[in-house]
This record gives structure tokens, C-alpha cells and sequence, in this order.
């Protein structure tokens, strides 16, 4: 008899964390205690807090425990199962009070989200179609097959008001509906898994947990389409979703859910893996395309439109992970339920990554509408260390920075365009007082620059070029034309660029230049940076009341710059050969190296002659 | 008009050829014209050592080293009007070739490898100005008011360009009045 | 079909009308309103990269491409707003930002570039952005053709000609970003290529200096050259030729867009072959004296000529004429006929059965181009006719048509066909299998070439047509296309003249004393005749040769006269294609030397 189980996260982050060893410790753990046959260990996909991995859950008592390593694992089972009482080292603490959290509904992290996408992530073995059709898994493609018209189906989808979660927000039921009404055949669904933004892994997360909704959802999508054959497009770099995913259509076929005659139906629906390099530009549906059928990844000018001219010129229709993993519960528990949640004009849920300086970062599924404020005090638990907030920068690499002033705004599609930024993929990346806004501009633009294609001009070159002009203003060689020069060539990128990639690559820099203009002047004018991260402005010294003579710092330095003062028991730092690493800073215990950007004057290789005499003026 | 202030004109010679100072000179009769209007102080032509204060300063070649950076600091500290004179102060043109290789592989090349050079050195001497790294164009040193492409510019192109810039006006460069090569 | 639908639309508030389904592009141009354009080029499809050729439309705050945006009913076109000018302005001075893009030292030089031209267009006197100066190599690995990275603007118009019209993909786009860069195959230097056919089409195409002729790198711009539109005398397709003449000599060959033949396009031999490959010319008539042949003038020339003919008592005099001959110089024949006991002339290997039915097919090239399934039978397009081998790539890459290649030696086509045999066995499984091949074809085209005329070609073409006339769909495969391998060789047969294959049979056949030897202007002066088998040995028991050709060789050896002729670029006239096209032929040069045309050199010896 099972009395309990205990939930194993086994998703990427987890097993690199060591989650699989301590599955085994737990199995022979129990076993020693004669447990076996009363816990059940279960391996499940991402619960969402991958920073606290290995992480697992006990049902029913709903104890949630981090670090689960193998040292810990005899002293849990003891603690647990035969003490019964909870393991207080494994808890996780509640950033604000400080106390640990005794259950997963205790925890803000959990208890404020709300799970459509993610229902069965961590909650299911992803590795047996059994467990998912317990938790009714393909019950929706059986009554769409069984009892519904294509017509309604798409009806149904338009009703529940689902917009695309790959980030552009188009109508889901509206693009199926022309995708259904293209005269051509054959015709071809898409799922989209190359999530390419740095530090998003909430489509991983899924496929990792839940690949069986998404194959449930394709199939859906195709009936209602009038599709026989589906891709599922994801980037190599996935292994362990890209498994569990041809676990999961493996399974499927033997359950005679994919393959012809579908529920003993005339539908016939075959579903493909297709296996990306990792291109970033790949994620824009024209290149994703080009790439399926095996030709470099570029993107193509729409018009045509996928669904009027796609894979092998035929029409073809292109969700993201998380739209087809929403197909399922709406066809089951109806659009009505579904178009109650959110905001009034987007609908339903969204999982977003939360990520950066933050306390709780991971994934998280929440409501449309939950405010900035809500998603990084509550659910991420506020900013660590007792820093303060400075920006959020939402949508990826070529999303755009959002100020404490707007955090209280609603996040929707709408919302986060009026501000610059964009929805993207979800991803949320918080930074405190010591990001330069500058250096987060450049940063994300060395990616774009990276990742851009270089079909178009716009974006091949113009990215090159804000680059080029951002590190030299981190250099502190800015000039004063340059924010002029960069909000020209932001604008033109914007406008002009053939796809998504370029038309947003200039965001962050739009909108680090309207909300924090001035640390750029900072920068151009005063050759300071207030954040003290642009390495060419920063000044170190040792101060010498705070020193203690450990030597520490000079040991670090990689220059040997940091001297002895003879006679005490002090050091000094000789500004000359500093290269302003940072190694003595980080390296001291006594808060005695300080770093300043002082500005002028302290400047290594100044231009201030030429600001002097206002020559560029 | 002869007791209008005749305006001064001060023209440099950096990395370049001088094709663009030859091409100044092609102006021909139309230099007389030039010269009721205009005072030419210092040039690669007169005997002028240093750069006074002047209306108009005109620049021929791109920055290849730090002498030529200095000259041209100066010579847009002393003017109120800088011009970009030909393709090598606008684009770094030839002189820019060399930005494909490595500076001290240029060196060698020139110095030390050349067919016609025997046990050649690199010159060292603090009294040799130092190469930059790459040359480059003016515009990226400092702020260039007027420019006229052409390697080198047509006499035409120039006389058009002096007239206008004389005249209060920008020159605006047209199919037919511009050329690169 | 039903007709496509007439739109309307206004562009800069000019009322324009266009069909649906036509470009913004096509729509401004049929319409007399001019976008510019860099990446777009007529006859490839839009690639909407360059981003040059935007456009508003009212209503929409978005730019478009008018190179790929479809025009669309009612809507009203902005092509010319100040934000417009700024934006194309902005992307190309980025371009000239990005490389090297100085025109004082590029091989195209002034004024054939596009980009230049776009510069100047938008007035850009100075670049407002860094020059990224990259260190990017230059490929000169190429026998004709030279690729300077350094000058690449990423336009991707010759990776799209390599592969829409030449049909070969040698040449794509690698890296990403600012590191990308034409690439050759996988990644090797033009010289290496395993693919590329030397067709020049990429230089064509170029908008920059980045592909470019070697040898017409630095021999000044085009747009300042002579220009002659001709007929290439390379093969029996006929490709008209644009030739840039300067200072009496060719400055370059481009493809004639003009002509109906080939539409700008061209293979190795007309592109290159033509002008690109040093040969020594035969500059003034030489006679043997003491066993040295000397310059000569053209009157003693012909006095020898004549004498040497009137001492030829009892044995034959015979003509040999090479079939690269102009149609009036085959006319001019029949005037000097009389001179000659026989006249042959000496057509390529296994050619004289064709030549002995000559067939013209007309509206081959139409028939090839519509195509959706192609038959070769002894025929080497690829080796021959390069142009009707990009044809074919094309119809079987990019329209999915059928081809079988029976009994033709092995090229590159092969990979492309979905049957290849060379040795082609008569059992009836393997009849089937062409059958099932070409069964579904509505417009199947049949070329034959040369090697089909033999017993086994014979065959081969009696049982395809009887598989095509049985799997249904025979009509069109009963009227099938004779592709001969020389130039003029149909209209020298037509004309009587008797095609000879086996040179030293015909020698042998009654002694001769006098042969006269047209060879016209063959790259090789005539001396694949002596590479046929007992041909020297003949040849030299014959005491008097004239030779008549442009080139030296080891034929002029054998002569006692020798007689410069004209070449390619130095006739006028007609010349008649393998489609019974009479196209034309315009001297783009004065002759060399003393040269002459071979018209007039036959009616001045012998009338």
C-alpha cells in the first residue's frame, strides 16, 4: 500500500544538479528502512525553482524540498518518513520573513500561480503516456474527434480568446481559421520549441514535463486544420526534451494516438522531430520554415503568409509550445472558464521565466493581468540583499527595460508595447542598482549582433553599428552626437529590418534611453558610470583607515599593482598599472578596496582635451 | 568688394597623396577669382609653419598617425569651417588598405621585406611620428562640415564646393556633380 | 485558365493599373514610377534583403519591399516621403560602412556599380558610422572569374543566378550576421569548385566589384565601352553576345538580354571562351619560300594560290570548310564551286548523321523552357551547349521535371536526372521503368544528339517513342529536337555541302593535288583535323594546302599559303541556329592585322 509519494524533479536543471543520484540514494534509502513498497519515488519534469534544484515534492503532505543531494537523502528519509515530521535543513525560506516554508502552498513562489499550461509538470512521470492519460490526457482529442466539427473546434478556439504565446499575440482561432480556409494541400502544423532567449526555458520546461500536451494540442490544431502531418521544430541544445518528446510520439503511435485512423476516426495525423542548431533567427517562423525543410535559416519577406505558402510552399500553421499545450484544457473545460481568466484582451495564462536579481527566480505561471510589482515582490520574492529595484527587462534580448514608475501596469501584450518593451517569450530578467543600463544596452545588443542573419542591411549592419557605438561609450569615449546617432539608427533598424529579430533588436537601447537617459549622459559627458560596472571608468583605491594588512588584495591582483606602505601594516593601490579588474575589490573582506567612478580626470586615455575645447560641440 | 575682409583659408596635407591639393591647383584662372575673394595663409604650398586662426580650413588624407591627428585637432580648433577634401579624408580610401594587415607586418612589408630594401629596419626614432593602429577618416576625429568626395575631386567638384561654402551654402552633391573615384 | 484579375491602385498618387498577383515592384514599373532597387534583378525571384525598394502604404505605419509585397486592389502606394529617403539612405550608407566599399581601386571602376549609383542618388558625401574595414580574402583561385569579399554587399543576386538560371547552387551564403560571406561548394575556393561551370552568370549579376572578370579587372568602365550586340559562333544554339569593345579591343562578353535565345544568359565558352583565353593570332597571308612561310601581301597571296591551282592537272582540288562559316560565306560556295572537284565540310565527331537529315526545331527552346519532362539521347549539353544544359537543370530543380539521360557519356546532369543509363540494354523491365519515369508528363521534350544517329541511337529513340505513344502522352514527344554540336552545321548540310566525319576516308578517296582548308576562326586554327586518325600522313602527301584560319597552329605547318581570317568579333552577317533562327552576326571589332572575312577572302582568290 502507497502511502506517500515523493515527486523527483528530474528537468535539466535538476539532473544537473544532481536530481537522478539522489533518486537513486532515495530508492535505496527507503529500501534499507523496508520502505519501498509504501513511498513511491517518482521522477517528473520542471517544477519551476530550478536555482533550488535537486528539488523534490512530497504528496500528500505537500512538503516542498530543495537541495535534495545525496549527503541529505538518509537523514530526509529518517526525518520524514519515519520521524514524520518535516526536514527543516531541505526547507526553503520565505525571503521576506526569513522562516522556512513548511508546504508548497505556503510558498508565495507556488501559491500565487496559476497552472493551465504547466498542470502537469511535476506532477506527472513525462515518460509514461499512462500517467497522462490518468490525469485525462487525450480525453479533448477524443471528444474533438468524436463529437465536434473542425468548424467548431476553431470556433471554440476563437471563443476562448487564445492569442499566440510565441510573442506576438495573434489570434490563435483566427489564425487557424485561415490556415483551414487555403485552398492548397497538403497542409502542415508547426510547433515551435527553438526558444532561443537566453534564460528562458519555459517551452523546455514544458516539453520536458508535459510533452504529451503539446503532441495532444498539434493533433487537435491539425483536425481542426485539416493537416495530416506535423513538425515539431527544437533546438538540439534541448536533449533532454527532444528525448522525452520521441518518448512521447513513440508512445503515442503504439497507443494508436498518433498514425492513421485516430480514435477509430478517419483522422490521420503523423508528427515529426525536427532538430534546429540553435540559431536564434530560427525561432521567426519564415526561417524556422526554411530550416525544417533543410535550407539555411533565413527569414523571407511576408507576404505570403505560412498559411498561404509555407513548408514546401503549402500551407502551413506555426504555434509556439505553449499555444498548443493550451489547447487541450480549453476543449475540456470549455472557452467560457478559459476567457474568464486574464485581462479583457488577452486571455488565460502565461508562463513567464523570472530571472536575474531576484529572490525566487524560476518559472512561473501566472494570469494575464498580474501586475510587474506582483510577479517580482510576491512571486519572486523582491531583490536580494536588501537592493533596490532599478528596471526589468521583459521579452528577451530584443525585449525593453521597464522602470519602478511602470511596475504597477498590468502585463498584457497592449501594456508592454505602449512601454517600448514586448511579451516575447515571457522572459523576465530583474536588475538592481548595480546594472549599468548602459552596459545592459550593450550586452543585449552584442547578442542581436550575434544572432542576427545578416540578410537585411538594417540588421546585419546597423546592429553592428549601435554596437560599436555603445562600447565605445562604455569605454567612455562617447561622444556627444552618439545618443543622437544611436536613437537615428534604432529608429531605422526598427522600421526597415525584413523580420522580427532586427524590427526589435533596437529595444533595449529605445528604451534604456528613454527611461535612463542619464546614465548615458553620464557616461558621454562626465565619463562616469553611476552603476560602477563599465570597467574603462572605474577608479580603485584602498582605504587605508579601513585596511587591515591581510594582504588579500595584493595576492589578487593579476598586475601586481597593490603595494606594501612600508612601515605599516597597510596596502596601497598604485593607479598607473590598475586594469581595473575588480579581482582586490571582490577579493577583500574588510569593504577596504573601494571602486568609484569618479569621472573626469580619472579617466584612463581621456577625450576630456576634446570635451574641453567643445570640439565636436 | 575690396574692402569686404577677404576670408582666410588655411588647407593641411595628411596621409594622402596630394593628388587632392594638385587637383585644388587645376582650379587653374579660376584661382585668380579665388584669390580677390580669399586669403590662403598656411598650406603644404606656403611657407607658414603653424596654422593661424581661419575662416575656412581644408583637409586632404585620412589620419594615419599621431602628427596627422594633431594636425587636424589643431587645424578644427583654429577654423570655423572644416573640409573634408577627397576620398582619403573621407573614407580613409588607399591609406586604408592597410587596415586588413597588422600594423607591425605593414611595417616589416615596408621596411624590412621590400624587394628593393637591403638589412632595412623599422624606424624607431621618437622623432618619426608613431603609425595608428588603422587610419582612418577625419569625420571620426572630428566634427567635418563640408565634404568633397572624388579621388581626386574634379577641379569642377571643388570650384562648385568653395563657391557655395563661400556663398553661406551647403554643397549638395547630385548624380551629377559627385564622383567617389 | 481564367485571366488574373485587373487591379487598381494609385502610387504617389499617380492612378496605375496591374494584375493580381503582380508586385508592388511590377506594378511602379509597368506604370513609368521608379523605386530603386539593389537586391532585385528581373528574371530571380525577390529576395526583399536589401531593403532598398520600400514602401509605405497609406494607412499602415510598416515599410514593405516592393519587390516582394503583392499590389493589391485600391490600395494607395507611397514610394517617395522624406522618411522613406531617409531610411534608404541610412541602410545604404551602412552598406558602405560595413567593407570595402572605396571606389578609387576596385576592378569594376567607375561606374558600373550599383551601389556607387545608389550613393550618388542619395547625394552621400561622407559616412556618419565607423568604417568596419573587415580583413576578408580575396579569391582569385578562379580561371576567369575573381571574388573580392571585401567588396560583397550580401545582395545574394549571384547566389540566386548560380541557382535559378545556372541551375548549379556552386555559390550560397555562410556565417552569420556581419561575418557572412559567399561561400563556393562547401566552403573552398573558387578554384577548387567541383561545381561551378565558369558561366560567368555571378559576375553578371554582381551590383559591386566583389565578382569580376579577371580579365577585364581594371580595364576601365563599361558604361564607357563600345557596345555590339552579336550572335556567339561557339555552338548551333545561337546566345546573342553584348560586346564591350575599347580602344579596338573586347573589354568584356555579357549575354545578350535582347535575345529571345538565351536571355542574357551564357555558358564557359561564349562568356569566356570567346575573348578570355590568349591565342596567337595569324596576322598577314604567308607563302612557303625555302621552306619558311614569310609575310606576304594578299596579292602575291592569291597569285600563288591561282597558280598552284592551275598546275594541278590531272589530280583533284578539294575544299575543306569548317562549319563555323558565316550563311554568306556557305552561299558565296556556290560561285567558286566550280574551282573544286569537291567541297566538304568537316562538322564535329559523329555528326554527320545528323547533318546528312538536318532537321530545325523550332520553338525548341520555348518547348525546353515550358518543359516537364526531358529525354537525352546522345547528346552532352553540358560539355556542348551549356546553355541548354542550365535549362535543363533549372526545369528539373526548380519545376520538378522528369529527366532521362540514355546513352549520352556521363556529366554532371546525371545527378540530376532521375534515369541515367549510357549503355542503354533493351529489356523490357527497363522500358517500364522510363515509362513510369515520363508517364505522368503533359509537355515532354526529347533531345537527341549526335550519338543517337547511330544503329544503337536509332533504336533507342524508335522504342522511347513507342513507350511515350503508349503510356499516353506521346504528342509532343513525336516532333523531337535535333541538337546538333557545331555552329553552323545545319545550314552548311541544308545548303548541300557534304558533312564529313571521317576526314581521312575522304582524303583518301582519289588523290588530291590542291586542298584549301577553311578553318575560319576554330579556337584550335583547325587542328583537330590532324587528331583524327591517318589524317597527317594523307595531309602531308599533299603538295599544295592553303590554310585559311585565325589562329596558328600546327596546320599552318602543313600549308604552302596561309591566310588570316577574321574571327568572331570581326564578321558580319548571319549565322543559323539549331531552331532555324537566322540571327545575326555584328563585326564588334575591325579585323586584326590584315585579317579578313572568310567571305571575302574565298571571292577574292577564287572569284
Amino acid at each position: 500500500m502507497i502511502r506517500s509519494h515523493i515527486l523527483v524533479c528530474t528537468g535539466t536543471g535538476c539532473t544537473s544538479s544532481g536530481s537522478l543520484a539522489a533518486r537513486d540514494a532515495l530508492l535505496a534509502e527507503l529500501k534499507k528502512h523496508g520502505l519501498e513498497n509504501e513511498i513511491e519515488v517518482v521522477e517528473t519534469g520542471c517544477m519551476g525553482r530550478c536555482d533550488l534544484g535537486p528539488v523534490s515534492l512530497v504528496h500528500p503532505d505537500g512538503t516542498f524540498y530543495k537541495n535534495v543531494v545525496v549527503a541529505d537523502v538518509p537523514k530526509l528519509v529518517e526525518e520524514h518518513f519515519l520521524k514524520g515530521r518535516p526536514y527543516e535543513k531541505l526547507l526553503p525560506q520565505d525571503p521576506k520573513t526569513q522562516h522556512a516554508v513548511l508546504t508548497q502552498a505556503d510558498f508565495t513562489f507556488f501559491n500565487r500561480q496559476m497552472r493551465i499550461v504547466r498542470d502537469n509538470c511535476g506532477v506527472i512521470d513525462p515518460e509514461n503516456i499512462e500517467e497522462y492519460i490518468a490525469r485525462d490526457g487525450y480525453s479533448a482529442l477524443g471528444k474533438v474527434l468524436t463529437s465536434m466539427t473542425p468548424e467548431q473546434v476553431i470556433e471554440e478556439i476563437k471563443a476562448s480568446g487564445l492569442r499566440g504565446r510565441g510573442g506576438a499575440g495573434f489570434p490563435t482561432g483566427k489564425k487557424w481559421e485561415i490556415m483551414r480556409l487555403a485552398p492548397d494541400f497538403p497542409k502542415y502544423v508547426v510547433c515551435n520549441a527553438d526558444e532561443g532567449d537566453p534564460g528562458a526555458f519555459m517551452n523546455r520546461s514544458v516539453l520536458e514535463g508535459d510533452p504529451h500536451s503539446v503532441i495532444e494540442g498539434m493533433a487537435i490544431g491539425a483536425y481542426a486544420m485539416g493537416s495530416n502531418r506535423g513538425f515539431v521544430y527544437i533546438r538540439a541544445e534541448y536533449g533532454l526534451a527532444v528525448k522525452r518528446l520521441h518518448i512521447a510520439i513513440e508512445q503515442a503511435y503504439k497507443s494508436g494516438l498518433l498514425g492513421k485512423k485516430i480514435f477509430e476516426t478517419d483522422f490521420n495525423f503523423d508528427v515529426e522531430v525536427r532538430i534546429g542548431a540553435g540559431a536564434f533567427v530560427c525561432g521567426e517562423e519564415t526561417a524556422l520554415m526554411r530550416s525544417v525543410e533543410g535550407r539555411r535559416g533565413q527569414p523571407q519577406p511576408r507576404p505570403p503568409f505560412p498559411a498561404q505558402r509555407g513548408l514546401w510552399g503549402k500551407p502551413t500553421n506555426i504555434n509556439n509550445v505553449e499555444t498548443w499545450a493550451t489547447i487541450r484544457p480549453i476543449i475540456l473545460k470549455g472557452a467560457k472558464w478559459f476567457s474568464s481568466i486574464g485581462t479583457e484582451k488577452t486571455k488565460g495564462t502565461k508562463v513567464f521565466c523570472l530571472a536575474g536579481k531576484i529572490n525566487n527566480t524560476g518559472v512561473a505561471e501566472l494570469p494575464f493581468g498580474t501586475t510587474l510589482r506582483e510577479m517580482i515582490f510576491e512571486v519572486g520574492g523582491g531583490i536580494p540583499n536588501g537592493k533596490k529595484f532599478k528596471a526589468v527587462q521583459t521579452g528577451g534580448p530584443s525585449g525593453g527595460v521597464i522602470p519602478e514608475q511602470h511596475l504597477d501596469i498590468p502585463v498584457e501584450y497592449e501594456s508592454l508595447q505602449k512601454l517600448g518593451s514586448i511579451m516575447g517569450s515571457g522572459g523576465m530578467v530583474v536588475m538592481d542598482e548595480d546594472s549599468c543600463m548602459v552596459d545592459v544596452a550593450r550586452f543585449f545588443m552584442e547578442f542581436c549582433c550575434d544572432e542576427s542573419c545578416g540578410k537585411c542591411p538594417p540588421c546585419r549592419v546597423g546592429t553592428r553599428q549601435m554596437l560599436t557605438i555603445l562600447e565605445r561609450i562604455c569605454n567612455g569615449q562617447g561622444e556627444l552626437d552618439d545618443i543622437q546617432k544611436l536613437q537615428d539608427l534604432a529608429a531605422m533598424v526598427k522600421d526597415t529590418s525584413l523580420c522580427g529579430l532586427g524590427q526589435t533588436a533596437p529595444n533595449p537601447v529605445l528604451t534604456t534611453l528613454r527611461y535612463f537617459r542619464d546614465e548615458y549622459e553620464a557616461h558621454i559627458l562626465d565619463r562616469r558610470c553611476p552603476a560602477r560596472v563599465c570597467r574603462e571608468l572605474l577608479h580603485f583605491e584602498i582605504d587605508e583607515a579601513m585596511c587591515k594588512g591581510c594582504s588579500i588584495c595584493a595576492r589578487a591582483c593579476p598586475v601586481q599593482t597593490i603595494f606594501k606602505i612600508d612601515g605599516q601594516k597597510k596596502f596601497r593601490l598604485e593607479p598607473e598599472k590598475c586594469i581595473r579588474c575588480g579581482a582586490c575589490f571582490d577579493a577583500c573582506r574588510f569593504d577596504a578596496v573601494r571602486k568609484t567612478s569618479p569621472g573626469i580626470g580619472h579617466v584612463h586615455e581621456p577625450k576630456a582635451e576634446l570635451a574641453a575645447e567643445g570640439v565636436k560641440a | 568688394m575690396s574692402d569686404k575682409p577677404k576670408i582666410k583659408v588655411a588647407t593641411a596635407w595628411l596621409g594622402g597623396c596630394s593628388g587632392c591639393h594638385m587637383s585644388f591647383l587645376d582650379l587653374d584662372e579660376r584661382l585668380l577669382d579665388l584669390a580677390k575673394l580669399v586669403e590662403f595663409t598656411s598650406s603644404p604650398i606656403t611657407d607658414v609653419k603653424a596654422i593661424p586662426e581661419v575662416d575656412v580650413g581644408i583637409v586632404e588624407g585620412a589620419v594615419c598617425n599621431d602628427e596627422n591627428e594633431h594636425v587636424l585637432r589643431t587645424m578644427r580648433s583654429r577654423c570655423k569651417v572644416l573640409v573634408a577634401l577627397g576620398d582619403c579624408a573621407l573614407t580613409g580610401n588607399i591609406p586604408a588598405l592597410r587596415n586588413r594587415e597588422k600594423l607591425a607586418d605593414v611595417l616589416e612589408r615596408a621596411y624590412v621585406e621590400s624587394e628593393s630594401t637591403q638589412a632595412g629596419e623599422v624606424p624607431g626614432a621618437p622623432v618619426v611620428p608613431k603609425l595608428q593602429t588603422k587610419v582612418r577618416p577625419i569625420q571620426e576625429f572630428v566634427k567635418v562640415d563640408a565634404h568633397i568626395p572624388g579621388c581626386p575631386p574634379d577641379a569642377d567638384a571643388i570650384w562648385y564646393a568653395v563657391t557655395e561654402l563661400l556663398a553661406g551654402r551647403q554643397p549638395e552633391w547630385t548624380p551629377t556633380n559627385m564622383r567617389y573615384d | 485558365m481564367i485571366a488574373p484579375k485587373e487591379i487598381t491602385l494609385t502610387i504617389d498618387g499617380k492612378a496605375c493599373r496591374g494584375t493580381q498577383g503582380q508586385t508592388i515592384l511590377q506594378v511602379a514599373g509597368a506604370n513609368g514610377v521608379e523605386i530603386p532597387t539593389l537586391c532585385w534583378l528581373k528574371h530571380l525571384s525577390p529576395w526583399g534583403g536589401c531593403r532598398v525598394c520600400i514602401v509605405e502604404i497609406q494607412g499602415s505605419p510598416k515599410v514593405v519591399p516592393s519587390c516582394s509585397t503583392p499590389a493589391m486592389d485600391g490600395s494607395a502606394i507611397i514610394t517617395n516621403s522624406p522618411r522613406l529617403q531617409g531610411l534608404r539612405r541610412l541602410t545604404v550608407e551602412l552598406l558602405f560602412s560595413e567593407r570595402n566599399h572605396f571606389c578609387p581601386m576596385c576592378p569594376m571602376n567607375k561606374g558600373d556599380c550599383d551601389l556607387q549609383q545608389q550613393g550618388y542618388k542619395f547625394g552621400i558625401d561622407s559616412i556618419r558610422y565607423p568604417y568596419l574595414y573587415p580583413s576578408l580574402p580575396l579569391d582569385l583561385s578562379g580561371k576567369y572569374l575573381g571574388l573580392d569579399h571585401n567588396r560583397c554587399i550580401l545582395c545574394t543576386r549571384c547566389v540566386r543566378t548560380c541557382d535559378e538560371v545556372e541551375g548549379v547552387h556552386t555559390l550560397d551564403i555562410g556565417n552569420r550576421g556581419v561575418k557572412n560571406q559567399i561561400v563556393v561548394d562547401l566552403n573552398v575556393t573558387f578554384g577548387m569548385s567541383t561545381t561551378c561551370t565558369s558561366c560567368g552568370a555571378c559576375v553578371t549579376a554582381c551590383p559591386t566589384g566583389a565578382l569580376f572578370d579577371k580579365a577585364a579587372a581594371f580595364h576601365g568602365p563599361l558604361v564607357k565601352c563600345r557596345q555590339t550586340r552579336t550572335t556567339c559562333s561557339e555552338c548551333p544554339v545561337g546566345c546573342g553576345l553584348v560586346v564591350y569593345t575599347k580602344d579596338d579591343r573586347i573589354v568584356d562578353v555579357f549575354g545578350d538580354a535582347e535575345s529571345p535565345v538565351n536571355r542574357g544568359h551564357l555558358c564557359r565558352r561564349g562568356r569566356y571562351d570567346t575573348w578570355a583565353e590568349p591565342r596567337p593570332r595569324i596576322r598577314q597571308p604567308m607563302v612557303r619560300r625555302d621552306g619558311k612561310l614569310v609575310p606576304t601581301s594578299w596579292g602575291d597571296a592569291t597569285r600563288t594560290i591561282r597558280t598552284l591551282i592551275s598546275a594541278s592537272n590531272d589530280w583533284q582540288n578539294a575544299m575543306l570548310i569548317s562549319p563555323r562559316v558565316t550563311n554568306e560565306t556557305i552561299r558565296a560556295l556556290h560561285g567558286i564551286g566550280v574551282r573544286f572537284d569537291r567541297i566538304g565540310a568537316f562538322v564535329a565527331d559523329k555528326e554527320a548523321g545528323i547533318c546528312t537529315s538536318p532537321e530545325f526545331s523550332t520553338d525548341a527552346l520555348v518547348r525546353l523552357q515550358d518543359a516537364d519532362a526531358i529525354v537525352l539521347v546522345g547528346a552532352e549539353p553540358s560539355r556542348n551547349q551549356g546553355v541548354i544544359a542550365a535549362k535543363i537543370r533549372t526545369a528539373v530543380r526548380r519545376r520538378g521535371a522528369r529527366l532521362v539521360i540514355l546513352h549520352s557519356r556521363r556529366s554532371d546532369l546525371d545527378t540530376y536526372a532521375d534515369i541515367s543509363v549510357p549503355v542503354v540494354s533493351l529489356e523490357r523491365k527497363f522500358w517500364k521503368q522510363v515509362g513510369d519515369v515520363l508517364g505522368s508528363a503533359k509537355r515532354p521534350v526529347l533531345i537527341y544528339g549526335p550519338a543517337a544517329m547511330s544503329a544503337v541511337g536509332v533504336t533507342i529513340l524508335d522504342r522511347l517513342i513507342k513507350t511515350l505513344s503508349s503510356a499516353g502522352n506521346g504528342g509532343e514527344m513525336l516532333a523531337p529536337i535535333q541538337l546538333p554540336t557545331s555552329t553552323n552545321s545545319l545550314a552548311l548540310a541544308a545548303a548541300g555541302v557534304e558533312p564529313v566525319e571521317d576526314v581521312s576516308t575522304w582524303l583518301a578517296v582519289q588523290p588530291l593535288s590542291f586542298l584549301h582548308i577553311v578553318a575560319s576562326d576554330e579556337p584550335d586554327g583547325g587542328a583537330r583535323l590532324l587528331k583524327e586518325p591517318h589524317v597527317r600522313p594523307l595531309l602531308e602527301q599533299i603538295d599544295n594546302i592553303v590554310v585559311q584560319a585565325s589562329y596558328e597552329s600546327e596546320l599552318t605547318q602543313l600549308a604552302r599559303v596561309v591566310l588570316p581570317a577574321a574571327i568572331w568579333c570581326e564578321k558580319s552577317g548571319t549565322t543559323t541556329n539549331f531552331e532555324g533562327r537566322t540571327l545575326p552576326l555584328q563585326a564588334a571589332l575591325p579585323p586584326t592585322g590584315e585579317a579578313r572575312e572568310d567571305k571575302a577572302i574565298l571571292e577574292m582568290v577564287f572569284a
